[in-house]
């Protein structure tokens, strides 16, 4: 699952449009749209709300390490509005501290560094500048791996000019020329999460399926999800071994011996 | 070499071992960053997905620079020290314990190479006897010199020491530092090898057993004092045989009489970092699982087993088990 994490309805218009998202019946404050491979919520503006955003998404899933991609407006201070730019590395304005994302591939996407304010700030610099990326970061990193937690910025703001929020359509073209780029970029980041999770949460599935088959200790469900795990990556994973009419007792012992583990 | 990205600390972004380095790679993006520790550290980071193309950081290391290696560690001397200019390897072992140590596969270099020296000489000044300093624990010592340039740097103060002497372990073939400069007594560099069988299924990216010996023999050539590790053996009893044609191919290739050192070790991991091999490398799962079964009474018996077909090749005394 791919979940979107954007600030505001203008900034979400066109991703729902063109990921072809339906509306969710709301839940809490958050607006979310979804379909089978893609989620998307609107969290509001600022860093609190990004991060309660992001947790608000993954409890909804309850899955770990899905991609999390945040997409939304920044200023910075020459740079032209409607650029695209992926962020390598989000400091907090109030607390000072910095994030690192990390990249596998090159995106063929200019990176630029985000610092993150509590409050708007129209003090441009070099840096783009908005209100999100460090809330959802952190919080985003607490559900996934840093490599696959991405943030990208679009450019609504500069020094001598701006977006006026009021112009849907000017709104709506930026975009637009960005979702070929957003698309390719979120298709690499899939490429990543195929290699090394797809097969992973299968297994997750399988074992989670597998073990609501038992009543169980704790200590017995740890060591059953360990073999388990073992059991589905080993060559014997087509073997028929598990049988639920047997205690997770002796289906532990079943696999101890089967995979030669003491 | 090619990185995506380079950090570096901003406090050593003018260091002349920084800028040496920056000079020597090819990189698209540097990023500043106040400690390495922001970027290395973080936990929910992918060390497996990173090892695709791991990118550097450059740092100063600032305290706990020489530490202890545990008290049976030895390959003679009867004070052993430890330490590493550098975390993490160019290459990826199935077995290496330092994907269970560490929350990220970026190489890791600490460019304030003096500093290592300047501890070395501190215990060196209070000890009477010889004392030997492991280099390449945390990392393979020769594999990025091109890059580091540590030891052209290091061993031109360290022939200086007497009473001290260094291990520089690797598995790297790049041995043209060597052959430049002169050998040096209280220098010994030393290979881990293992059998070709176990190489191809285990020691992924590093040089090929016969490269390594071809290496090894033109060190010996050149005067170099040689050490051989066989360290970690993998799945021994079973794979008796091949471990005992392989010891004697590697004998065969090199004059005995000229080797420092030999130390075997069993595959040896925290269960700890086990674990998290286990989570990062779910597909070798069954392997490590079962890697993990040698329990004291086996090791003893793969030590009779090794005794025995060693010292029929060469001075057992030289023969350390670690």
């Amino acid at each position: 699952m791919i979940h979107l994490i954007v600030a505001t309805q203008l900034e979400a218009n066109p991703l729902i449009k063109s990921f072809n998202l339906k509306k969710n019946i709301s839940e809490g404050d958050f607006d979310f749209f979804s379909n089978d491979k893609y989620s998307l919520t609107i969290t509001g503006i600022g860093k609190i709300n990004s991060a309660i955003g992001v947790t608000h998404t993954f409890f909804k899933f309850k899955k770990k390490n899905n991609i999390w991609i945040n997409i939304g407006f920044a200023g910075i201070d020459k740079y032209k509005i409607g650029n695209l730019y992926l962020v390598n590395k989000v400091t907090d304005n109030d607390t000072k501290k910095s994030l690192y994302p990390i990249f596998i591939t090159d995106h063929k996407i200019e990176k630029k560094n985000c610092i993150t304010y509590g409050l708007v700030n129209k003090k441009y610099n070099d840096s783009l500048s908005d209100m999100e990326c460090s809330g959802f970061f952190s919080s985003a990193n607490r559900y996934s791996t840093k490599e696959i937690i991405h943030s990208l910025k679009i450019v609504s703001d500069n020094k001598k000019e701006e977006i006026k929020l009021s112009d849907k359509e000017l709104i709506n073209c930026i975009f637009q020329k960005n979702i070929p780029k957003i698309k390719k970029f979120i298709l690499d980041i899939e490429k990543v999460w195929e290699l090394f999770f797809k097969k992973e949460t299968h297994i997750n599935n399988k074992i989670d399926n597998e073990l609501q088959k038992f009543k169980y200790t704790f200590s017995e469900g740890i060591q059953m999800k360990r073999l388990l795990k073992i059991f589905y990556y080993s060559p014997y994973c087509k073997k028929k071994i598990i049988n639920p009419k047997k205690s997770i007792k002796v289906n532990i012992k079943l696999l101890r011996e089967l995979l030669n583990i003491t | 070499m090619r990185f995506d990205t380079v950090f570096i600390e901003k406090n050593i972004k003018n260091n002349k071992n920084t800028l040496n380095i920056l000079d020597k790679i090819k990189f698209k993006e540097l990023i500043y960053c106040e400690k390495y520790s922001e970027i290395f550290n973080p936990k929910n980071q992918n060390f497996r997905i990173q090892k695709i193309n791991p990118n550097i950081i450059l740092a100063e290391k600032k305290k706990n620079f020489i530490l202890k290696t545990p008290k049976n560690f030895s390959i003679g001397f009867s004070e052993n020290y430890y330490f590493s200019h550098m975390l993490n390897c160019l290459y990826d072992c199935k077995y290496c314990f330092l994907q269970g140590m560490f929350n990220s596969a970026n190489y890791l270099i600490f460019v304030n190479y003096e500093d290592f020296l300047v501890e070395i000489k501190k215990i060196l000044s209070t000890k009477k006897k010889r004392v030997c300093f492991f280099s390449g624990y945390d990392c393979d010592s020769l594999a990025l010199e091109k890059i580091t340039s540590f030891l052209k740097n290091f061993l031109k103060n360290f022939k200086n020491f007497h009473n001290g002497f260094i291990e520089i372990r690797t598995k790297s073939t790049k041995i043209d530092f060597f052959k430049n400069i002169k050998p040096m007594d209280n220098v010994i560099i030393a290979y881990s090898l293992n059998p070709e069988e176990i190489i191809n299924k285990f020691e992924q990216k590093t040089p090929s057993l016969s490269k390594r010996l071809e290496s090894l023999k033109m060190l010996q050539k050149l005067g170099w004092n040689i050490g051989l590790r066989f360290d970690p053996l993998i799945n021994f009893i079973k794979n008796r045989e091949i471990y005992n044609t392989f010891f004697r191919q590697v004998f065969s290739k090199l004059d005995t009489s000229q080797i420092h050192s030999v130390t075997v070790g069993c595959f040896r991991m925290p269960n700890k970092f086990l674990q998290r091999l286990i989570n990062i490398r779910p597909h070798d799962s069954l392997i490590f699982s079962q890697l993990d079964k040698e329990n004291t009474s086996e090791k003893e018996k793969i030590k009779k087993i090794c005794k025995e077909e060693l010292e029929r090749l060469i001075d057992y005394k030289k023969v350390f088990f670690n």
